[in-house]
């Protein structure tokens, strides 16, 4: 026991931390019928309680709407500029190639050309 | 309502249309031996005007007599092997009755016996509630396959999304440094990728997760069924099941081989229901034959004319003899008709009968909730105002699958699970209620 040390002890406490976390994230996803009836619930107590006209359908759909719209896949949509740049990154690669095979093709014409000069009288 | 309950309202129902129809046959080949022995009697009477010259002799007449006498015998005959044929059926199903009564009731004690064990009592209540679980989870489960199904593949559609993951961009496996890292960051940034990357992991967790927790719902609940139905079996084997289940299983076959018999002898019969057999047919030939110039009623008015007082006689009964026949061709058609219709409904019966046994309506945790009175379903069924798709739509909506109480499965000796014993025990009770059908309306399966 008294062999263990203390940073490993923290280390993976922080691991099984992040695993419980994760574990917790999931379950929470998978109780998706029992959160949305909560959820519609508790509107429901509200709307009562502040003397507010309300149909369980409309909130239902409501409460459904929203569930459904959870874990997808969100981003802005990119501006002229920044497709063109992000195509580029993509393909960074292929470019950074490019750029080096100008580079040695600059290179041997000005070589070429320095040869030449020299061996003119 | 039960498999077993729609199954027997079902096999009722054929079984009443079934009999309604040999019932018709019957009358029907009733009526045209009349028609014909009539015919046969008007012919003779014919031939004992002097007047009137007749084709054939008494020769032929009486061979028509003696074909329509053989028939009768012959009818008579395969009358009565039929009944033997029936009464063996009958004899045998009432012997593997008494069989499954005892079973039953050994089925009973062997419950009552394991009922005292505090283990096996502790089993079948988990199982209870495992199949509770199961029910209450499995619309959550679908519902959540869908969504993993439907969101998935959106993740797989952005290229700078597809391209970072493909690099591992963020984990500890990521090994770009500097200017790349930096140009990766700019476009996790421009895709968000961080909360998108978190998204599609949790939705991978989540449907493993979902699936193997239903997986273990499953199988929690095959251990228990089978660790339950094993320890019924053993207790049922030790109070003598297996020995009876062998007497039942040669009941069976006897069963069908008395079945296969009155099939044999029905089939023959219903030539003469038909009308079809060689004496009729003879019998028809020969009185053909005989009025191959002239018709009996032609041949009465002929009679008519002749001058003797003891011919106008011959010629009343005649007269009130052929209008005997003209109303039985009225009958006949009549009957025909009634049996075409017949025929349909019979038809219409079967397939139901079939379309239940075939298709998934039968299990020991099967349940039909219906809104409606399926008497009343089957009746508009068989009128033809409802399709047999309607019929099948209704019962595939109240279907529900439960696990019956001990209680219940004590009545209607069901497994805790749907095994083999199960269905030999739901065969069982089919087969009783064959039992009193069969020996009130005096019929064979013929499927």
């Amino acid at each position: 026991m008294s062999d263990v040390r203390l940073s490993e002890q923290l280390g993976a406490m922080a691991r099984v931390d992040q695993l419980r976390h994760q574990q917790q994230e999931v379950d929470e996803h998978l109780s998706l019928p029992q959160r949305r009836a909560e959820v519609a619930a508790r509107i429901r107590e509200y709307y009562q309680s502040n003397g507010i006209q309300f149909s369980d359908a409309l909130i239902d759909q409501g409460v459904r709407e929203f569930f459904a719209s959870r874990l997808v896949f969100e981003a802005l949509p990119l501006g002229p500029f920044e497709r063109l740049w992000s195509k580029v990154l993509l393909k960074r690669s292929w470019v950074i190639r490019a750029v080096q095979l100008l580079a040695v093709a600059a290179l041997m014409v000005q070589c070429a050309r320095v040869i030449i000069q020299g061996a003119q009288p | 309502m039960t498999p077993d309950t729609l199954n027997s309202i079902a096999e009722r129902n054929s079984r009443n249309v079934e009999l309604s129809k040999r019932t018709t046959e019957q009358e029907l080949s009733d009526l045209s031996w009349q028609q014909l022995a009539l015919e046969q009697d008007i012919f003779a009477r014919l031939g004992s005007i002097a007047a009137l010259h007749l084709q054939h002799g008494a020769a032929q007449d009486a061979e028509v007599v003696r074909t329509l006498q053989d028939r009768q015998h012959a009818q008579e005959l395969l009358r009565q092997q039929l009944q033997s044929a029936e009464q063996a059926v009958a004899h045998t199903l009432a012997d593997k009755q008494n069989l499954h009564a005892r079973i039953d009731g050994i089925d009973q004690q062997a419950r009552e016996t394991l009922e005292q064990d505090p283990d096996y009592a502790q089993r079948v209540e988990q199982l209870d509630q495992a199949q509770a679980a199961h029910r209450e989870h499995v619309s959550g489960y679908e519902e959540l396959r869908q969504e993993c199904a439907q969101k998935r593949p959106t993740f797989d559609v952005n290229p700078l999304y597809c391209y970072l993951r493909s690099h591992a961009f963020g984990t500890e496996q990521y090994r770009r440094k500097r200017i790349n890292r930096a140009m990766d960051t700019w476009l996790a940034r421009k895709v968000n990728y961080t909360a998108n990357r978190k998204n599609e992991l949790s939705l991978i967790a989540m449907g493993e997760r979902n699936e193997a927790m239903q997986l273990a719902r499953g199988t929690l609940i095959e251990t228990l069924s089978a660790s339950i139905d094993t320890q019924l079996e053993q207790a049922r084997e030790q109070l003598g099941l297996s020995a009876l289940l062998g007497e039942v299983g040669a009941r069976e076959t006897q069963v069908n081989d008395a079945k296969g018999r009155a099939n044999a002898v029905q089939q023959q019969l219903a030539a003469f229901a038909l009308n079809q057999d060689p004496h009729y047919l003879r019998a028809r030939e020969l009185l053909t034959e005989q009025l191959k110039t002239q018709s009996i009623g032609q041949l009465i008015d002929l009679a008519g004319q002749t001058p003797d007082d003891a011919d106008d006689r011959i010629v009343e009964q005649l007269q009130g003899l052929h209008a005997r026949l003209r109303k039985m061709d009225a009958d006949k058609a009549g009957l025909q008709h009634d049996l075409e219709e017949l025929h349909t409904r019979y038809a219409r019966a079967k397939e139901l009968q079939r379309k239940l046994r075939n298709g998934g309506f039968s299990g020991s945790d099967i349940y039909f909730d219906l809104s409606t009175d399926f008497e009343r379903l089957l009746a508009s069924y068989m009128d033809g105002d409802t399709t047999l798709g309607l019929v099948i739509d209704a019962l595939n909506q109240a279907r529900t699958i439960v696990r019956r109480s001990q209680s219940a499965a004590r009545q209607t000796f069901v497994s805790a699970s749907t095994t083999s014993f199960s269905f030999t025990t739901t065969s069982v009770n089919n087969s009783s209620q064959t039992t009193a059908s069969f020996s009130s309306t005096r019929t064979t399966d013929n499927f």
